[in-house]
């Protein structure tokens, strides 16, 4: 049969996961896709942070940001990840014939005071017009090269038992608001606003307060139930999360529970998930507290040996089930 | 959210638990969940591991596609691949469900115009916004969805849309479970009845079960509440020696069911023989086109040639659906058989189960 494509490898979950070790991985290596989100260079003693992303989204324009500011969260959000302090981005218009100059306008407009906010200066960029009909709108690819902290996470190798796992607010509200923006007639008048900004902040501060930074990780596509996932799949470690601790806003709650969906597998744009040392939790989030996108912090659970490879929550309900990556799902196109 | 939130409570969930455990029999008992929604709340809330070890729960043929016939798949892999100039509208699952040789997924991802619902009234709006093009919608459900499909297919007329289809494998559910229980493949002590069919039905369709086979029935919801007291109620009436059919889902459920919602679906619709997978053929359980509206019948109005049915050997589907086997016993199962390369329905469907096996039972781990 002949291989295609499928709209699903482009979801962040498994057929993601599978799509690079099929094509990429043969021939660039495990590191260039791997869930990491910056590579490190070494210039001389020098070791910088430099990521790549690129943003199609439908529709443009959602509550709570736009194309724009999600190209710049992406990629400062990716260099706060790995542990850097985001300095320098590039962004690359790809444009259909017959877009909107006006439209066009406001997207650079956006993204141009997202990036300045962000304190990320952008160096370099290029525009492409592609024919009508061979494009959809509007795509936006960039790169980001940032400055590496002393105390950016020490990887998943340093996992110990008793590692706390934090997260920085409410889960779900850029994967729904996406959702809803897109199929307007189903909850007509009500909109959910994207969480799309910047969490270099709170990495940052994370970093000045603890030196045991296992691992940082933005939680996008495939949500927050994907990337436990990838921190210890293949480890000899599991994950142990409490249903009652995630954060998730009421309005949001009730949605997913109309739709049918795992808030766990929704994206978000303005999340940070961290695993760091016993005891670092409290202070972290205590920091986190100080700043707007880190005000409904929580710790969610811990790293165990009970569960190896797995990661598995405790329910409200008293019970216990198994976490998966995102499979499939029919929400394709969200950043 | 009212009317959720309050069913899920922990401390209501740890009082029935410890009433259960308290009247739980010393023999073991097996109660089949005969919908697909309620296997994936039991599994989503962990239900089946915190009852007492002398209660299992066995799941039946309640989930709309894992009954999906591998020949109805065929019929609408052909479809599409023979009218090119057609949208077929569906929901989701259908698309990843295997057929004989390909699926309606990977007919999506080379190009084909498949279009997925939330809602089978999205068909009308494709209809309309696409006139010279003819637009076909999938029917696959039970009671529950097929006054929704009565309503476009009424919709349909009242607008005089000349470029609306339905292809339809919808089934009704008391026939499936009498199948059940005649099969003897599975001894049942009682079975918690669908709660969303019964909105529609309401509860008469399922008398014959406490009269014929003596069996303790119960109307549950969807929450980890609702089925920790129709499990109890079970108990109770299996305690007291009766057997008669219960409502827990009084909220949603009344003993007459939705009149108006039954009175639009057999307007349309009239009962059939219908192919159910696990079962084969079984006398008057579905629902097919009246004479009046064989006009939006898609099989009749297009081409679509017979296909050569190839099932997957190794597959237990079948006799997943009837409760005669579980997951565990499958051999594809969990190795060849995920929820990402789905062999057989039951990986498919969200309340498949043994997706909902796979996806979260801690008995995995």
């Amino acid at each position: 049969m002949k291989k295609t494509i499928t709209i699903q490898e482009g979801n962040g979950g498994k057929y993601s996961q599978k799509l690079y070790e099929d094509v990429f991985v043969p021939y660039l290596g495990k590191q260039t896709f791997s869930e990491g989100d910056a590579a490190t260079l070494r210039i001389g003693s020098d070791f910088l942070a430099y990521t790549a992303d690129s943003f199609t989204i439908k529709p443009l324009f959602f509550p709570g940001g736009n194309i724009g500011t999600l190209a710049v969260n992406g990629i400062v959000n990716d260099l706060a990840c790995s542990g850097a302090i985001p300095k320098y981005m590039t962004s690359c218009f790809i444009i259909e014939e017959g877009f909107s100059k006006d439209t066009l306008s406001e997207v650079v407009k956006s993204l141009a005071a997202e990036a300045e906010q962000c304190k990320i200066r952008i160096v370099a960029g290029d525009t492409k017009i592609m024919a009508a009909r061979e494009l959809d709108q509007l795509i936006i690819s960039g790169s980001g090269i940032g400055m590496f902290h002393p105390n950016k996470p020490k990887g998943i190798e340093f996992l110990q038992q008793g590692d706390e796992i934090l997260i920085n607010g409410n889960i779900g509200d850029h994967g729904m608001s996406i959702f809803l923006a897109r199929n307007p007639e189903i909850l007509s008048g009500g909109e959910v606003k994207s969480d799309c900004s910047s969490i270099a902040e709170i990495a940052q501060k994370a970093m000045e307060i603890s030196e045991g930074i296992k691992i940082m990780r933005d939680p996008t596509r495939g949500g927050l139930g994907t990337v436990l996932n990838e921190f210890i799949r293949g480890t000899a470690w599991g994950i142990e999360i409490f249903e009652e601790s995630i954060p998730v806003s009421p309005e949001v709650r009730t949605l997913c529970e109309m739709f049918g969906f795992d808030v766990l597998h929704l994206a978000n744009e303005g999340k940070l998930t961290a695993i760091v040392s016993p005891g670092d939790g409290q202070r972290i989030m205590e920091a986190w507290n100080q700043y707007s996108v880190g005000k409904n912090a929580q710790k969610i659970g811990n790293v165990t040996k009970e569960y190896p490879g797995k990661v598995v929550m405790n329910l409200k309900s008293g019970g216990r089930k198994i976490i998966d990556m995102l499979g499939y799902d029919m929400l394709p196109r969200i950043c | 959210m009212k009317y959720s939130e309050e069913f899920k409570n922990k401390d209501g969930i740890h009082k029935l638990l410890n009433k259960i455990k308290g009247a739980a029999p010393k023999k073991n008992i097996k109660i089949m969940e005969v919908c697909g929604g309620h296997t994936m709340s039991i599994k989503r809330y962990g239900l089946s591991e915190m009852l007492p070890d002398t209660i299992k729960l066995i799941s039946g043929p309640g989930c709309p596609v894992c009954v999906t016939p591998i020949h109805f798949v065929d019929q609408l892999i052909s479809f599409v691949e023979n009218n090119k100039n057609a949208i077929l509208v569906t929901f989701g699952e259908m698309l990843r469900i295997p057929g004989s040789i390909s699926s309606l997924g990977k007919l999506k991802s080379e190009g084909a115009d498949i279009r997925v619902c939330y809602s089978p009234v999205e068909a009308i709006a494709h209809a309309e916004k696409n006139p010279s093009k003819d637009v076909v919608l999938v029917g696959v459900g039970f009671e529950t969805t097929a006054p929704t499909i009565a309503a476009v297919v009424l919709e349909g007329k009242k607008k005089n849309l000349k470029n609306l289809y339905l292809l339809s494998s919808l089934k009704t559910m008391p026939v499936a479970m009498r199948a059940v229980l005649e099969s003897g493949d599975v001894k049942l002590d009682g079975m918690i009845c669908p709660g969303h069919v019964s909105a529609i039905t309401g509860v008469e369709i399922y008398n014959f079960i406490p009269k014929e086979f003596g069996l303790p029935c119960t109307i549950s919801g969807f929450e980890p509440i609702d089925l920790l007291i129709a499990i109890y109620d079970i108990l109770m009436q299996i305690q007291k020696g009766i057997s008669e059919v219960n409502i827990e889902y009084k909220r949603v459920v009344n003993s007459e069911g939705n009149q108006k919602a039954s009175e639009i679906l057999y307007t349309v619709f009239e009962p059939c023989d219908a192919n159910w997978r696990g079962f084969g053929m079984l006398k008057q359980s579905g629902l097919q086109l009246k004479n009046e509206f064989k006009n939006y019948d898609a099989s009749l109005a297009f081409n679509i040639p017979e296909v050569k049915e190839k099932e997957n050997k190794g597959c237990i589907c079948a006799s997943i659906i009837r409760g005669a086997d579980e997951p565990p016993s499958c051999k594809l199962f969990g190795k060849v058989c995920t929820p990402e390369n789905p062999c057989g329905p039951c990986m498919v469907s969200d309340e498949g189960t043994c997706a909902a096996y796979f996806q979260y039972s801690v008995s995995r781990l």
